[in-house]
């Protein structure tokens, strides 16, 4: 609630608003990447992002202008991540302590996300359109693998090979072209 | 298995099993071992991950796209029986084995705590609506309450039916490419003989589009090409256009006449392509067999396509000569009678009005970087009390959900606070152009146009054109090939410099991880994108021909049918 004393400049609270949005627009798919390499699931990659953007808003104010934001969203995350590891469940997915903290530690701030983005696109143009669509199918909100897999007509484990398959030819494809372009 | 003795083969298998939810004891404990160990295991399983988020992330605009929404849906169990999500199935936090949370952030503002779970997450939750959208709905809105202004109502905008079809070519695998942008038209029948084709018959002034393949089985037809040429196709013959500057010739012959300004017009055939240099040849292509070319005028490079292991090469071919390739790899050059080469050029007809010339448009952001100001483009107009003066537009870096901008082609232009843009406003863009020396009779101008939220009007030197406005505004909503829309401006053109106007509405923004998101009166992103084609023949050539308003009827013509699964040019 509002305090009517505490009453806000509203052109303030818009600019301020503006500002942080742009600076999470920017950087929130990195940190989505940063969260990927330690949660088991990409719907914990969604819920934390989320408690994490309204950590980030919740202590806007003490970020300091003119320093990085992606580094200071990334340290709210990294927190975000380790306090909801702790709520999962310990399943084969879940990392030890250990592994968890080496993978957490070495991530810096992906300064070339948006460059791998579009070489990733570059080289999804480059896939035949059976690849392409079934890449997607598989990654498109809510999918069921198996279900797709079912739909292929493969086998779970022969269409899990196609999937790695594609995955790891990208791979290759994104690096050489993040290669050609200098950056790694 | 430990680190020490698994190849990165092994290891990429166990990530694989990760990042699909099926990894089971011992391949985790092989995993972690490995990620334990090794710095470049863990470089491995990080590129991994970004390259998984990546793809949902792309995955999340195709859906926004339409394209492969249906799709997942079939494979999506119905809502009695759902069975975990990809993202499901293989992990749950404790206390909520099959419950998945959404969290209301408006709720969470108001009441500056963390809400319990509430609600089970729907299977295809809303990508496109951050939880920034909700948490700024709830700072205006309290801004708006003590400044004591009104909010419109929403759902007031007209919501555009999309219309998705995808379009593929089919070459080798992994040099296959998905084409999905409307394609342009490049070219126009201007006159037949005898004629009698494969499949429909085709009327005098009927337009081509990128990717059109034509086949005529009997008599001689002539095609004139936006970009400069003018082709003589003689029976029986197949060729396909594949952009503004490049045809394939299948089978048969044809016979090739290219203005000076369209040097680099290129005939593709499984042989050889042959480079124009600003001149009058042949081509003949016997199936499976053999292809040459003739010079009959000036100068042609011809590279060979089939010579593997071999540098790339370019042979030039000059007046009077023929290049033959024997269909495996040989290629001879051989002068011919002059004589014969004469009689030749005499008997061709390629009219009397001379080629089409393109008219010197600017895309958006071409050959710019991210934040250049675009010389050829303004914004001169905008909602008042926000827009303050008239400004150089400048190339924006693609919102999540944009087409990725192409600094080759077009890229997305806007003001500079672009991402905050005042929603149900209108902004105008202005661009100019000179038409000196065309037959205004003859012009046509084609702008492909791309914008968020839509198009409400557009005028060429402060006339009207016809356009149907737009707005795209839906769940999901992308702004990507399959939005762009063909607006063809016929009239209102003058010799000499000339202004086109866009007005762009930039809509409000659906908020909320709900099934029909409403729509928030908030600031938003504004862009504009467009790509021109634009084409008229010479004044005082074009007079002269009864073809001169054959591309007329290019206006609201739309790509035909056939052209949904056609092979285009080769990347």
């Amino acid at each position: 609630m509002l305090d009517p004393s505490e009453t806000p400049d509203p052109s303030a609270e818009k600019q301020r608003y503006e500002l942080f949005v742009k600076n999470l627009l920017e950087h929130e798919p990195s940190i989505r990447a940063f969260l990927r390499g330690l949660l088991p699931t990409w719907q914990d990659v969604e819920e934390v992002t989320q408690e994490a953007s309204l950590v980030a808003w919740r202590k806007f104010a003490d970020f300091e202008e003119g320093t990085s934001f992606g580094g200071w969203f990334l340290t709210i995350a990294r927190y975000e991540a380790m306090s909801y590891r702790r709520r999962l469940a310990r399943t084969p997915m879940v990392f030890s302590a250990e592994v968890w903290d080496l993978l957490a530690a070495e991530v810096d701030e992906d300064e070339h996300g948006p460059a791998r983005r579009q070489c990733l696109e570059i080289c999804l143009q480059k896939l035949d359109a059976t690849s392409r669509e079934l890449l997607m199918k598989v990654y498109s909100p809510g999918a069921v693998m198996r279900e797709v897999a079912k739909q292929s007509g493969k086998s779970e484990q022969a269409f899990y090979k196609v999937v790695q398959r594609l995955r790891s030819a990208l791979l290759k494809c994104v690096s050489l072209a993040m290669a050609k372009e200098g950056l790694s | 298995m430990t680190d020490s003795n698994m190849n990165s083969h092994e290891l990429e298998l166990l990530i694989a099993a990760w990042l699909d939810g099926r990894l089971d004891d011992e391949g985790s404990h092989a995993l972690q071992n490995a990620l334990r160990t090794s710095r470049a295991a863990r470089e491995t399983f990080r590129q991994y991950a970004r390259l998984d988020a990546a793809l949902h992330d792309v995955a999340d605009t195709s859906a926004m796209l339409d394209l492969t929404k249906l799709a997942a849906a079939c494979v999506r169990p119905s809502s009695a029986e759902q069975s975990p999500t990809r993202a499901q199935e293989s992990s749950d936090t404790e206390g909520s084995k099959t419950e998945r949370r959404q969290r209301p952030f408006m709720q969470q503002m108001a009441k500056g705590s963390r809400v319990k779970p509430t609600s089970r997450k729907p299977i295809a939750s809303l990508r496109m609506t951050p939880w920034y959208a909700a948490l700024a709905v709830g700072i205006l809105l309290v801004a708006f309450l003590i400044r004591g202004f009104s909010v419109d109502e929403p759902g007031t905008e007209s919501i555009a039916d999309l219309s998705p079809s995808e379009k593929t070519i089919n070459t080798d695998a992994f040099s296959k490419v998905s084409l999905s942008k409307p394609p342009a038209p490049v070219a126009v029948l201007s006159s037949v003989e005898g004629v009698i084709w494969a499949d429909s018959q085709l009327e005098v002034g009927h337009a081509f589009f990128e990717g059109e393949s034509i086949r005529l089985e009997q008599g001689e037809a002539r095609v004139s090409v936006g970009f400069g040429a003018e082709i003589v196709a003689d029976a029986p013959c197949s060729l396909k256009f594949l952009s503004s500057d490049r045809i394939q010739l299948h089978d048969g012959e044809i016979a090739v006449d290219v203005a000076p300004w369209a040097a680099g017009f290129t005939v593709v055939t499984e042989e050889m392509d042959v480079v124009d240099l600003g001149t009058t040849f042949t081509v003949s292509v016997e199936a499976g067999e053999k292809a040459e070319t003739t010079v009959l005028r000036g100068v042609v490079r011809v590279h060979p396509t089939k010579i593997e292991g071999e540098p790339r090469r370019g042979l030039l071919v000059s007046e009077g000569q023929r290049m033959s390739s024997d269909g495996k790899g040989s290629f001879v050059n051989v002068p011919q009678d002059q004589d014969e080469v004469q009689k030749q050029l005499g008997r061709l007809d390629f009219g009397v009005t001379g080629p089409y010339r393109p008219v010197d448009l600017s895309n958006t952001g071409q050959g710019l970087s991210t934040g250049d100001e675009d010389l050829h483009w303004q914004v001169v107009a905008g909602p008042a009390g926000v827009f303050s003066e008239p400004q150089y537009a400048s190339v924006c870096e693609p919102e999540r959900g944009y087409l990725p901008n192409d600094p080759d082609v077009s890229q997305w232009i806007s003001t500079a606070d672009w991402r905050t843009a005042l929603p149900n406003a209108v902004y105008t863009f202005r661009t100019e152009f000179a038409l000196d020396g065309y037959d205004l009779a003859t012009m046509q101008l084609f702008g492909r146009f791309l914008a968020d939220n839509g198009i409400e009007s557009v005028r060429v030197n402060g006339n009207p054109v016809e356009v149907q406005s737009w707005v795209d505004n839906v769940k999901y909503q992308a702004f990507g090939d399959l939005q762009f829309r063909f607006v063809n401006i016929t009239g209102g053109l003058v010799s000499g410099r000339n202004v086109v106007e866009i007005d762009v509405r930039n809509g409000m923004m659906r908020t909320g991880h709900v099934k029909d998101p409403p729509l928030s009166p908030i600031p938003n992103p504004m862009a504009l994108r467009v790509e021109w084609y634009a084409f008229g023949r010479q004044q005082g050539i074009a007079q002269a021909d009864d073809g001169v308003r054959l591309w007329r009827r290019i206006r609201d013509s739309v790509p035909p049918m056939s052209m949904l699964s056609y092979a285009g040019p080769e990347i």
